[in-house]
């Protein structure tokens, strides 16, 4: 025998766990034990028949612990203290008394706590959390419902397993309609909840502010930047446009807007359309592939330098772009040369001359370009992350002595070396590279390969981009993807998962499903089929509707009038006298007389009349029949 | 629709139940059933509760003509069948017919005589007639037997085997009259006199008729014949019973089924003629399992009957 509360509470601490366990390291350390420590005292208690707390003692507490993280909720902060208030109080629920009123709090504030989980964190898993979850509680509320006629009932093995196994096939019958709804069901563009959320705060490798020697180490983090729906592209396509930085400050290179004319936008050949899925700590730019010719799907402000802000939230998002592979912008109407020649206050003297010899080289900024690139080439600069130049003035030190450096030495002393030798020039934020996923046809980039290139205002072509970074020596394997081992392998094998889940879940949408039905209805109308097929398809049809309608058409359709006139008689009977019962071994004489009404046995016996003489009833029996069904109504 | 000599065997057993035989209806119209299908039935119950004036007034009502047998322990099969005596005037051996030469015998406490009359008996009521000296004699027809048992004595009984209480159709209990019939059968006092003056009602020939029409005009659907075998299928898989009904059971099932749908005035069978017959047909059948011996039957019976679904569509 198994007693029912036996079962319920491991099911009350299965649902607390799977609620919990999602949110746990967003919870602050008192949460933590004390749901820890409620978990194993519930099960302790449980075991040992120990006495739950009750009383006034857990509501004071409850509301102590409430009005601490009440006080901290803020505009700003509202989510963090709401979960650790809604933990305690689960915590607290979990060592009171076991009634059912407690058993459905627990639910409830599980079921919170999962919720209040993707606010933040919208992982696959949460799914199966979810699906957890559900199982769990549908099996549980059915439990309850014995658990509040007799908290002691226990039931033998057998009837608890089959109670079970019929309260989990609800849940799952419902999978299907669940899916049905996630398809059709119409939702809002973004999150709900995301205003909730504080704004991620980032350590992207994309940032508002080029300063070479700020720091002697580059953090490599590999976390995804985002991941683009792309075909394979030449590695050396893989420029990942993000901001441009076109004004000196001190040692630094920042973003200044202005108006300047329009770019022109490219078309014909080399054009890649990508459809971005950036992560949510992407930042405010939408990274496109460089050159950018358009982007769609999002609101977005572009600016003159072909940046794009994003304008609204900052959910999950998706947008769909086209790119240029040819690497240059073209611009109508010139720029604004000044603007693009300003240098830092202090460059040092080599530095100086240096430029000076360059712009000597060269008569116009094409031919003063290519010096440039041929210095760098003889200069055998190396590439590193390490040991950093950071001294006063890195980017002599760079250019110089130490001669190795990141991508932001490379570009920020090549951009200063083209403007000092006259040629209007800006640096380029962004990513370069990615992992190309073959089987879901995806690049990723992640934040260790943020990248800064320049691009050159070369005139009667427009901004050309330029890579310095690809003139080291050693550049050749820098941003390139690890071995392909078998742990590379099983990332990409998850990450794809990752992918597909953005995909079909979380930017899933109006529009797409707009474009489902559409798609579907397109399909429907210009199919063509040779003409000896349309028959086939007919014939198909048929035959799908024929077994969906089948088990329908078996139960009721398939009856005999006289059997659905039975089956009506049945009902009736069992509204007009339900104190007659009737199970399936009673005959109908046998109803008859038990009524004891004369319609009712006339009706019994011209119905045995035709049954039990092996033939249909006549026509006229059978107005006579449903004459007396119809009486039957009328009876008192 | 009229079926052949019904309404004469109705006011039979009408005459009896309300005149003489007051409280016996079921007992009457089971005997009346027996009568039709040409089984024989076992009426068991304890003495003093009318079974042999239940037998005595068929007799008298029906116009057969009547046997009886009282039966002990020393009873021979030739008290029963009849012995041939020496005839000294004609020098020949000439046979003197036994009781069992009547319509109707009577065979009381048949369960005090040793198993080789009894199986003498049994065996006659089953083939219809008697075989003495090498030459046979067919019983006259109708030929019904009534035999009654005590279930309580056991001192010097020889309890009937199951083999042989297949033979008989039905098995049925008198039981006591209701309160009030009781005090008015005991004010009344005995009635057997008024028996024996009883006039016949019927005459052979009608009965053998009705016989006819039961055996020819009721219709027996192939519905009620799944229905029957389903019972006798789950007795058969019972875990209770060690020997559900035989296939001579499940016959006499429907035979008698069409007999109560005749008395009912239907020419065709309905489930609730079967359930009404089933258990007095079928429960003294049944051999149950040495560790249930302490169930009723009939009870045990009716409880496999619950179970089974009537066949309506």
């Amino acid at each position: 025998m198994v007693r029912i509360k036996t079962v319920l509470d491991i099911l009350a601490g299965l649902i607390s766990l799977i609620g919990v366990a999602p949110l746990f390291v967003y919870l602050d350390r008192l949460p933590q034990i004390a749901f820890a420590v409620a978990l194993v005292a519930a099960i302790f208690q449980e075991r040992k028949g120990l006495r739950p707390l009750r009383g006034m003692l857990p509501t004071v507490v409850s509301i102590v612990l409430f009005l601490f993280y009440a006080v901290r909720i803020s505009r700003e902060n509202i989510l963090d203290p709401a979960i650790n208030i809604l933990v305690i109080l689960l915590a607290i629920r979990l060592l009171g008394e076991r009634i059912p009123r407690n058993y459905l709090q627990v639910f409830a504030l599980a079921l919170f706590a999962l919720s209040a989980s993707s606010l933040y964190n919208l992982s696959p898993v949460f799914l199966l959390y979810l699906l957890a979850l559900l199982l769990c509680i549908a099996a549980s509320l059915v439990l309850l419902t014995f658990f509040t006629v007799d908290s002691r009932l226990a039931l033998s093995r057998k009837g608890m397993k089959r109670l079970v196994t019929v309260a989990v096939a609800m849940p799952a019958a419902a999978l299907p309609l669940i899916l049905l709804f996630f398809v059709i069901m119409p939702r809002p563009q973004f999150p709900l909840w995301d205003f909730l959320a504080p704004a991620a705060e980032k350590q992207t490798g994309l940032s508002e502010k080029i300063e070479p020697g700020s720091s002697s180490l580059v953090r490599e983090v590999k976390t995804a930047v985002l991941r683009a729906q792309s075909r394979k592209l030449p590695r050396q396509d893989l420029y990942w446009r993000g901001t441009v930085l076109n004004t000196p400050e001190r040692n630094a290179w920042i973003r200044t807007k202005l108006d300047e004319g329009d770019y022109v936008r490219s078309d014909g050949a080399g054009l890649v359309e990508q459809t971005i899925f950036p992560e949510l700590n992407a930042g405010k730019y939408l990274i496109i592939l460089d050159s950018p010719v358009k982007i769609s799907g999002i609101r977005s402000s572009q600016s003159s330098d072909l940046v794009f802000t994003r304008r609204s939230h900052t959910g999950r998002v998706r947008y769909d772009t086209v790119s240029s592979l040819n690497g240059t912008i073209r611009v109508s109407g010139g720029i604004n040369r000044a603007f693009y020649l300003k240098l830092p206050d202090r460059i040092s003297a080599r530095v100086q001359a240096l430029g000076e010899k360059i712009a000597a080289r060269g008569k116009n900024d094409r031919e003063r370009l290519d010096a440039l690139e041929a210095y760098f080439s003889s200069a055998r600069y190396r590439y590193t992350s390490r040991d950093l130049p950071r001294s006063g003035d890195p980017i002599d030190e760079f250019l110089f002595v130490g001669k190795a450096g990141h991508c932001e030495f490379f570009a920020s002393s090549f951009l200063i070396l083209l403007r000092t030798a006259g040629v209007p020039a800006r640096l380029v934020g962004g990513y370069y590279g990615g992992e190309y996923n073959e089987m879901a046809g995806y690049y990723l980039v992640t934040e260790d390969m943020a990248h800064v290139w320049v691009e050159v205002y070369l005139e009667g072509v427009g901004w050309v981009r330029r890579d310095p970074s690809a003139l080291a020596v050693d550049f050749a394997g820098a941003g390139e993807a690890g071995a392909d081992d078998i742990i590379a392998r099983m990332r990409k094998v998850s990450d794809s998962l990752s992918y597909y889940w953005n995909i079909a879940v979380i930017t899933y949408d109006l529009d797409k499903q707009l474009r489902i039905f559409n798609s579907a209805n397109n399909a429907m109308r210009n199919l063509s089929l040779p003409v000896g097929k349309w028959w086939l398809l007919t014939l198909m049809f048929a035959l799908a509707a024929l077994v969906a309608v089948f088990p329908v058409a078996a139960g009721r359709w398939g009856q005999s009038p006289e059997q659905r006139l039975l089956r009506s008689f049945y009902r009736k009977i069992a509204k007009k006298f339900p104190a007659v019962t009737r199970s399936a071994a009673t005959g109908l004489m046998e109803l008859a007389e038990r009524i004891d009404q004369p319609a009712v046995q006339e009706f019994a016996e011209i119905f045995c009349g035709s049954v039990y003489r092996d033939r249909r009833p006549s026509a006229r029996e059978m107005a006579r029949l449903r004459e007396l069904l119809k009486s039957i109504d009328n009876l008192s | 629709m009229s079926l052949a000599k019904r309404d004469e065997m109705l006011h039979v057993i009408d005459i009896l139940t309300s005149r003489y035989l007051r409280g016996k209806v079921r007992a009457v119209k089971l005997s009346m059933i027996a009568l039709l299908t040409g089984g024989h039935i076992l009426l068991e119950d304890i003495p003093g509760l009318g079974k042999t004036t239940l037998a005595l007034a068929l007799s008298g009502v029906l116009g057969m003509s009547f046997g009886r047998l009282q039966c002990t322990s020393d009873l021979l099969p030739s008290d029963i069948t009849g012995l041939s005596i020496f005839n000294r005037e004609q020098g020949t051996f000439t046979f003197l017919r036994g009781p069992i030469f009547n319509n109707l015998l009577l065979v009381d406490e048949i369960n005090r005589a040793m198993p080789k009359t009894q199986s003498a008996m049994l065996e006659a009521m089953e083939e219809r007639r008697v075989t003495v000296e090498g030459v046979t004699y067919p019983l006259p027809a109708p030929f019904l037997v009534i035999a009654t048992q005590n279930p309580v004595e056991q001192v010097g009984t020889y309890p009937l085997p199951e083999s042989q209480m297949d033979r008989f159709l039905i098995r049925a209990g008198i039981g006591y009259p209701p309160d009030e019939i009781e005090k008015a059968i005991i004010k009344g006092g005995s009635i057997r006199d008024e028996i024996q003056n009883l006039t016949p009602l019927v005459q052979i020939e009608d009965i053998l008729e009705a016989r006819a029409a039961v055996k020819e005009k009721i219709y027996l659907s192939d519905k009620i014949v799944d229905y029957i075998f389903t019972i006798v299928a789950a007795t058969r898989n019972h875990p209770f019973i060690l020997s559900g009904i035989s296939t001579r059971g499940g016959i006499n099932m429907a035979e008698a089924a069409k007999a109560h749908a005749y008395l009912e005035g239907r020419d065709f069978v309905i489930p609730e003629d079967v359930k009404a017959v089933a258990v007095p047909v079928g429960a003294h059948r049944l051999i149950v399992t040495p560790e249930n011996e302490a169930l009723d039957k009939e009870d045990l019976f009716q409880a496999v009957l619950k179970n089974i679904d009537i066949p309506i569509v």
